[in-house]
């Protein structure tokens, strides 16, 4: 029989219908509300192909991706039998009978090696939407072709899997027109922690969600209890319609400012897929991945297969020792797209990409330090910079083999120390011409604009010109603040523990705290006038934007956004993200901090002067402290190096802060490089879809400019690095890999007390604040402590508002401590998993000089 | 032979001092005319520096000295050129 319909399908029929057919079947036949349809089984696949002429995987020889092609060619090239277009035509007719509107099938391939448990086959073979009458005989044919994909056929041989043995049938069903869609999950894929059900869920079609081209809402719910314990709620910018033109190029539009942020289902909803996502995994008798749809309100359950994958990690881990490369991974937690990583750490040869972040080889450090060290401790020491409580000897052979390497390195950065030493805080601004002249020469790729920009030695530039390096100059501020720290200790040991990180804070010049006072001038304006305020606390971001600037009354203030873009532009969430969208292309973010400091409702000018003021008596009592000393009245020689080391290390940390500002102008002009070559791409049809050209390499970016591949070939590759980001995004990357460094991560977070880095002294108690991303759910009462995944400019409004802050990832220098700092309120960052340890509602104590956290009282975490 | 190292160690610190001095001009050129001044007072006691170490010093002192300044200036300009071209091979050899 070539065609079966679905509600006649048993699971029994698995070798005629695939794994995936006879799922359906039997989920109709057990009353779950699936669509209907019919199956075009294997044998008319295996009478189609001809599958006793294939050849076994023995007998395919070594150019197995011209076998694949030509396979693929005789499939698509050859006519249906007309026997089964007549059936096809038959089948269709019965299901329009029962129908206004004409019926368009979602046609899904259905193998019989799928779904097996250890082999998932996932977005391996493909799946058509909307496709009509008229198609559908084609889209049958891809769906066989699809068998013999490159990836499918990789996929097999992998797995030991006989390519003649494994035959496709492919479903007909008809198309849901969904309202909202997703897809569930009955225990976490990603911890494996089986008590929940996992629901991720955007507004129209699923594929959407499948391809992994938008960020779904979530909400988790308990298996035992059935209750909602976490919904985040997630800002949906694209969607796939329930109707489309055929003529349409891509399926993706965006969705209207009004429903992005707003929840994709109800309370009553999720409890429908719930309930029927826990019978489906009992019935099945395994943990099920389940895609759904709404359409009028009607639940349909679409597919219904096990999860092949539970907590595990398949990603190849090179041998050797690895340590987080923390300056990158202190500012987001996410894993580098595809060309970010192939552009950006192609060129930094000491560095690894693991699990889509960046380490660096621990034997590196090793090599370079002149200690007997463990690798636990050097691990700790490469990624915390910290040196207290390690136990090592300095080792005389290693020291004497450093001599000559340290001197060649003076040899190579004297002149660049001595260069950077005493500049005027504007010597970078010629950074900018050069980013211009870069990124206006269309002849300079992205390659190669990274290499100008950053690794090219130009004899005759200033020193301004060359962000890296003064990036590396300024290290010197490490040293100094160490310095400062055992002097202040020696001649003042009753000093408070954070007096060198204070007396260090509150340069002027610094432009990233420029940044943020400019925003707060911004905020300023709006403040003044009722009608914008109105207009930017109502109003989605990028349409208060509009309205302003439609607006007689917002002309100052447009005029001013202008000029702040101008400077600062090039910033955004994620920097080092090629992939992330710049202020200048859409100022959308800095409308949402300006909302957020109107919320806000504080005043960053009396925080700052609150703080100056502290660090102008804690000078006093250093001053004062050391006149006790022997020849300090009369000579003030103490106070005086005191002084100098302090004014230098306040130098050399601004210095930091200023070359990072235009090393991130730096990674614009590529990404202005990366936007022209996807422009080019789709408009000549190599690429369909914006973004899609960041799940690429470079080489396969340039095999698509140079029509050596073609859309066809990427597409499967794309989707498949996309969906592995999104596994990857949803992981905690580990600080070490190959160091067993169990005890000290145990020791984190033994008890109810959490270890992290002191970023900012004080302590607070007070009632916890989990916030993930600042654009979707930014409200924090004053008072309150903010618990937060990673921080940057974006952030900054809610720290006005918050009195301490805990921090998953970064660093003395990263933004969380320098703005805390700034600010005055105490800050733990380094908190390994605060954000899912701690739920919104919990007591906390933050003691930001010992870096620590402590649990007070425990909160169940919230649902929105 | 450790005096004559010391001397030549010393030559090369001279020379990056020099160096560095003579790059401000550049470095500092869009602010010429408040630092013209300062930088040119730099290169001055800098080369008075170096005149006065070359002069004061003799025999194989001297010939050590003079080695390390003329050794530090071939380095750094070559410095240059290797970084240059290791950076183009960089870029090639990772199939860019």
């Amino acid at each position: 029989m070539s065609i079966i319909k679905l509600d006649e399908v048993r699971k029994e029929d698995l070798q005629a219908t695939g794994g995936k057919g006879a799922n359906l079947g039997e989920l109709i036949h057990q009353g779950f509300p699936v669509p209907p349809g019919f199956v075009v089984t294997v044998d008319a696949y295996a009478e189609f192909v001809d599958i006793d002429s294939l050849p076994t995987s023995d007998e395919i020889g070594d150019d197995k991706d011209s076998f694949c092609a030509s396979i693929r060619y005789r499939i698509i090239s050859t006519a249906i039998p007309k026997a089964l277009e007549d059936q096809l035509r038959s089948h269709h007719e019965a299901l329009q009978q029962a129908r206004d509107e004409e019926v368009v099938y979602a046609v899904r391939s259905s193998a019989t090696a799928e779904d097996l448990g250890d082999a998932s086959f996932a977005g391996q073979h493909d799946t058509y939407y909307y496709v009509d009458l008229k198609n559908l005989s084609m889209m049958v044919k891809k769906c066989w072709a699809s068998l013999w994909s490159d990836a499918a056929f990789s996929y097999r041989q992998s797995h030991g899997i006989e390519h003649r043995d494994v035959k496709m049938a492919v479903i007909v069903q008809e198309m849901i027109r969904s309202e909202t869609s997703g897809v569930t999950f009955t225990a976490d894929p990603v911890s494996g922690s089986k008590s929940v059900i996992i629901t991720e869920s955007s507004w129209g079609m699923g594929a959407a969600i499948v391809d992994g081209r938008v960020s779904p809402d979530q909400y988790i719910v308990d298996k035992t209890t059935g209750a909602l314990t976490s919904s985040k709620i997630a800002d949906k910018k694209f969607m796939v319609p329930p109707t489309l033109d055929q003529a349409e190029v891509s399926r993706l539009q965006e969705v209207p400012a009004h429903q992005r942020r707003i929840e994709s289902l109800t309370l009553k909803q999720v409890g429908t897929i719930a309930s029927w996502a826990a019978k489906s995994e009992a019935y099945f008798g395994s943990h099920q991945d389940i895609e759904w749809a709404f359409e009028n309100d009607n639940f349909y359950m679409l597919q219904s297969r096990p999860i092949t994958i539970m907590g595990e990690h398949d990603d190849h881990v090179p041998d050797g020792k690895y340590v987080l490369f923390k300056p990158v991974a202190e500012n987001f937690t996410d894993p580098l797209l595809p060309l970010s990583q192939d552009i950006l750490v192609k060129l930094a040869p000491m560095m690894t990409v693991i699990y889509g972040r960046m380490y660096m080889k621990l034997s590196h450090f090793k090599t370079m330090v002149p200690l007997k060290i463990s690798d636990v401790d050097m691990a700790t020491m490469a990624y915390l910079g910290d040196v207290k409580d390690i136990k090592a000897r300095v080792s005389v052979l290693k020291l004497i083999a450093l001599a000559p390497v340290t001197y060649i390195f003076y040899l190579v950065f004297g002149v660049l120390y001595a260069r950077t030493s005493h500049m005027p805080d504007d010597f970078m601004d010629s950074f900018r011409d050069y980013f211009h002249r870069v990124s206006d020469d269309p002849t300079i790729s992205a390659p190669e604009a990274m290499a100008k920009l950053f690794l090219k030695p130009r004899f005759f530039e200033p020193i301004g010109n060359m962000a890296i390096l003064v990036n590396i100059s300024a290290s010197r501020y490490f040293l100094l603040l160490e310095v400062l720290g055992r002097l202040l200790r020696r001649w003042l040991p009753n000093l408070r523990s954070d007096a060198p990180s204070l007396l260090s804070s509150g340069t002027k010049g610094v432009l990233s705290t420029e940044m943020g006072r400019e925003i707060w001038g911004l905020a300023k304006i709006i403040k003044q006038d009722a009608a914008l305020s109105n207009i930017i606390l109502t109003q989605e971001p990028d349409k208060a934007l509009t309205t302003l600037q439609g607006q007689e009354a917002g002309t100052e203030f447009t005029g001013k956004l202008a000029s702040f873009l101008g400077k600062h532009g090039h910033r955004t969430l994620k920097e080092f993200e090629l992939n992330s969208v710049r202020w200048e292309e859409d100022p959308s973010p800095v409308i949402a901090m300006i909302r957020n400091y109107l919320l806000a409702d504080a005043d960053p000018d009396a925080s700052e002067a609150r703080v100056q003021d502290q660090r102008h008596a804690l000078l006093e009592e250093v001053k004062a402290g050391l006149t006790s000393l022997p020849l300090e009245k009369q000579l003030g020689i103490r106070f005086k190096i005191i002084s100098t080391i302090r004014d230098r290390s306040r130098y050399f940390i601004k210095l930091r802060e200023n070359s990072r500002f235009y090393h991130i102008m730096g990674f614009y002009a590529v990404r202005k490089k990366v936007l022209q070559s996807e422009a080019e791409l789709i408009g000549k049809g190599a690429l369909r879809c914006k973004d899609d050209i960041f799940y690429l390499q470079w080489r396969e970016v340039q095999d698509l400019q140079a029509d050596k591949r073609t859309w066809a070939d990427v597409e499967d590759l794309i989707r498949l690095r996309r969906m592995n980001h999104i596994r990857l995004t949803k992981m905690r990357p580990p600080k070490t890999i190959g160091v067993d460094n169990s005890e000290t991560e145990a020791e984190e977070v033994s008890g109810n007390k959490i270890s992290g880095q002191g970023a900012s002294p004080g302590s607070y108690q007070g009632t916890a604040r989990v916030i993930m991303d600042p654009a979707t759910d930014a409200e924090i009462k004053p008072g309150e402590i903010l618990v937060a995944p990673y921080t940057d400019p974006a952030w900054t409004p809610l720290f006005l508002t918050a009195n301490a802050a805990v921090i998953e990832v970064g660093s003395y220098l990263s933004h969380a401590g320098t703005i805390a700092r700034e600010y005055g309120m105490p800050c733990v960052v380094d908190v390994l998993g605060c954000t899912s340890r701690i739920a919104s509602g919990d007591l906390i104590q933050v003691d930001g000089g010992s870096g620590t956290v402590t649990l007070l009282d425990h909160q169940m975490p919230e649902s929105s | 032979m450790i005096p004559e190292l010391l001397c030549f160690l010393l030559g090369v610190h001279l020379s990056v001092m020099l160096v560095a001095s003579c790059y401000r001009m550049i470095d500092l050129w869009y602010r010429i005319g408040d630092f013209i001044f300062r930088i040119l007072a730099r290169i001055v006691v800098i080369t008075a520096l170096n005149a006065i170490f070359i002069l004061s010093f003799q025999g194989d002192f001297k010939i050590a000295l003079i080695s390390g300044q003329l050794f530090f200036l071939a380095f750094h300009i070559g410095f240059f050129w290797f970084g240059r071209v290791l950076v183009t091979l960089l870029t090639r050899f990772k199939s860019f």
